[in-house]
């Protein structure tokens, strides 16, 4: 399980223990800035990410007298339900890291503000890739500057491949080749080792899926799903048949797996897994066997489905009373060196060349690999989706529900996918 | 000057009035001293209840104003199978959870009333759960116990029994355990029964005993009766109390209430529409609905109290 959905959980187990150390240290949440000329700036992650943002945030204020920056902090569920209420209260931090799952509930809704003015001017985003640099605009207003490139990959772990005799595929892999050659993993291990992880659940990844099959997943409007009853069906009923041939491990394993330390690709009980590419990093920090990242399967003559862009973004709050010192504050944290430099890739792979080079990563480091495959996907990857419209969290908490309900045999691909065609019209038309 | 010694000269002052008014002068000091706890009644507690009752008719996702939906989010509620699937979760864990515990916690007690050496020791050791149960750090080490290679697997591996299920990740037994959980913090009732059975006075034991009646028999005609107070009113907090029940399946599901909603208790599924949903609107609907719920099964409770409960008096 390896999409934003299993990240904020590792963010949240690994900040769980943490909880009251953390708490304590921001207790500056909630607080009200103490002068004009102070700001405050809010994100989500874990230990490294506080680090990281912490020290780049001190040197920032040495290097401009006057400027204060307090920096709040907090595991990305717990993060979520605070910046709500601080929201609702007409208390948002100045900057806050936005996640795409929410961005455009936030922009939709009046909560962000509109930095056009300062595109190019204060903020520069002009090294930054396309892809990137498009992110953060919902109808045509700028809402947020991207922080990292990402793409959806697959990991490999080609030792336990070969280790149960079989061969790791190649990069012009199909879905069905994909079917024949997890079922065939799990067969010769006999059950013990699964071909792939379970993404019947996954949104993130039916959407590159459904791309391949030239469709979007939302309408322009974002107010309904483009992509087809039939082939959120045929989805289901893809991996249900890999489930049945043990190319997938158990349902019960695939719910078990709610963080990066009980995914099975982690555990030894699947031998690919798919994810955002940074969780390259992730993953590889719990396992003896190396990882390398591939491409996601597509159709014979399919259209490509992969996409770069950021899912992760700096924003300003609409209701921060010094929006012009936050807009620098973003400017700094995307384009300086030494914020560069402390940062490296915990936020994820650097949005831009000149970012790239100054980290001078080791290619063989689970972060160079990462790099690597966002630069060289090329025609592989095809325009960045529109921002996920408003409702698309809860839209992705359904969607993994369903796919549990058919993985228990509590439901099937065709009733599954017609629940959740019904309930997306009252999520999206909302 | 204090506030009584003022009312009081106050009082002396007009002394040739007649007795209701003395008796209302005394009532108003009595509310003047209330005063404190009133402003925070009406300020802390009916105001926000009365804001989220205006809520509950609007669509509200707390970045905005609310707007004034009338009955949609009533009419939502009726056609939400999320909603019905974590109302049936709650009742199945209430109507399965609560006898249990409260049986566990009056066999305990009783074992305990025997006038064990060291009573204190367990009455201490055995109430620990209830202080605990509801912790964050005990539900996480309830999902190791119960996960796919936690104790209970072990155990069980070590008994001979292979495949058993993944507990806490299985739709068929994650609500099971967390059942488990809340019997398991059966302390708090076993206290109170504790204190109740010290009340029974032993005459009626003795002289049942001349009697020639059986233990069962007393059981059933002196303790049970004599205590039935005591079990309705742990019957009806631990009710109450099992409605509220979220930290245990937001901890245990990850927040999920999974898997496949089988763990989705009606207020964690609140908690996902108000806080990662954004329709505070719906959410405080929902939580005007589990007021009512509450309200009526305990009215139902006390309305059958009329049949079984003893007060000796």
């Amino acid at each position: 399980m390896s999409d934003v959905f299993s990240r904020r959980r590792f963010l949240g187990l690994s900040a769980m223990g943490l909880s009251t150390v953390a708490l304590s240290a921001c207790g500056s949440w909630g607080g009200k800035s103490s002068g004009s000329g102070s700001l405050r700036a809010a994100w989500y992650g874990g230990d490294a990410v506080h680090t990281a943002l912490e020290k780049v945030l001190a040197h920032y204020q040495s290097t401009r007298s006057g400027q204060k920056v307090g920096g709040e902090h907090a595991a990305f569920a717990d993060y979520w339900s605070k910046l709500s209420t601080e929201t609702a209260a007409r208390n948002s931090p100045d900057v806050m890291r936005m996640s795409m799952t929410y961005f455009t509930d936030y922009a939709g809704r009046g909560a962000l503000l509109d930095m056009t003015k300062y595109i190019g001017k204060t903020i520069d985003i002009s090294t930054m890739e396309e892809g990137v640099a498009g992110s953060g605009v919902v109808d045509g207003k700028r809402y947020g500057v991207g922080q990292s490139s990402i793409a959806n990959a697959v990991f490999v772990n080609r030792e336990l491949i070969e280790s149960v005799g079989a061969k790791v595929p190649t990069a012009d892999w199909t879905w069905d080749s994909l079917a024949s050659w997890a079922k065939a993993v799990g067969q010769s291990s006999n059950g013990k080792v699964a071909g792939t992880s379970d993404q019947s659940g996954h949104l993130e990844l039916f959407e590159p899926y459904a791309r391949q099959h030239g469709k979007s997943l939302f309408t322009t409007d974002g107010k309904a799903l483009a992509a087809g009853q039939d082939l959120v069906e045929q989805w289901w009923a893809y991996w249900q048949d890999l489930r049945a041939g043990k190319g997938t491990p158990a349902a019960s394993v695939t719910a078990a797996a709610t963080g990066f330390e009980t995914d099975p690709i982690v555990t030894g009980k699947a031998a690919i897994d798919f994810g955002w590419v940074q969780q390259i990093q992730f993953l590889q920090g719990l396992m003896k066997q190396e990882l390398e990242i591939m491409t996601i399967p597509n159709l014979p003559n399919g259209k490509p489905g992969l996409y770069v862009d950021s899912q992760d973004m700096w924003s300003i709050a609409a209701t921060s009373t010094n929006p012009d010192a936050a807009a620098e504050l973003i400017n700094y944290l995307v384009n300086d060196d030494f914020a560069i430099k402390t940062i490296g890739v915990v936020l994820g792979v650097p949005p831009s060349k000149h970012a790239v080079d100054l980290l001078s990563l080791e290619p063989k480091s689970p972060a160079g690999k990462a790099v690597a495959y966002v630069q060289g996907l090329g025609d592989k990857a095809a325009t960045p989706p529109p921002p996920w419209p408003k409702g698309y969290s809860q839209l992705s908490t359904l969607f993994t529900k369903i796919s549990q309900d058919i993985g228990f045999g509590r439901s099937t691909p065709s009733k599954g996918a017609a629940s959740f065609y019904s309930q997306s019209k009252q999520i999206l038309g909302a | 000057m204090t506030v009584i010694d003022e009312l009081r000269t106050l009082s002396e002052k007009t002394g040739r009035r007649d007795k209701s008014s003395a008796a209302a002068k005394e009532e108003r000091a009595a509310y003047l001293l209330l005063l404190p706890w009133i402003i925070g009644l009406v300020g802390v507690t009916a105001g926000p209840m009365l804001v989220s009752l205006y809520i509950a008719f609007t669509d509200y996702n707390l970045i905005q104003a609310p707007h004034w939906t009338g009955l949609h989010n009533i009419s939502r509620m009726l056609s939400d199978p999320r909603l019905h699937n974590s109302l049936r979760v709650t009742f199945e864990y209430v109507v399965v959870s609560v006898p249990i515990q409260l049986i566990v916690a009056l066999a305990l007690a009783m074992l305990l009333d025997k006038g064990l050496r060291g009573l204190p020791l367990y009455r201490s050791v055995y109430y620990l759960p209830s202080l605990l149960g509801g912790s964050v750090a005990v539900a996480v080490l309830w999902r190791q116990i119960f996960g796919d290679h936690g104790l209970v697997n072990q155990l069980l591996g070590h008994l001979g029994i292979e495949n058993a299920p993944a507990w806490v990740s299985d739709p068929s037994t994650a609500l099971g355990t967390l059942i488990v959980l809340n019997v398991w913090t059966f302390g708090a009732p076993m206290v109170i029964f504790l204190a109740g059975l010290r009340q029974i006075p032993a005459i009626y034991y003795e002289a049942a005993k001349v009697d020639g009646a059986s233990k069962w028999r007393q059981l059933r005609s002196i303790t049970l009766p004599l205590l039935s107070p005591i079990i309705f009113f742990n019957l009806v907090l631990q009710i109450i109390h099992a409605f509220q029940a979220f930290t245990q399946a937001f901890v245990v599901s990850s927040g999920t209430g999974g898997p496949s909603d089988s763990t989705m208790f009606y207020t964690l599924y609140l908690y996902q529409v108000g806080f990662n949903n954004f329709q505070m609107g719906y959410a405080a609907a929902m939580a005007w609905l589990l007021l009512l719920i509450v309200a009526a099964l305990t009215a139902l409770n006390f309305y059958a109290a009329r049949f079984w409960v003893f007060y000796d008096n």
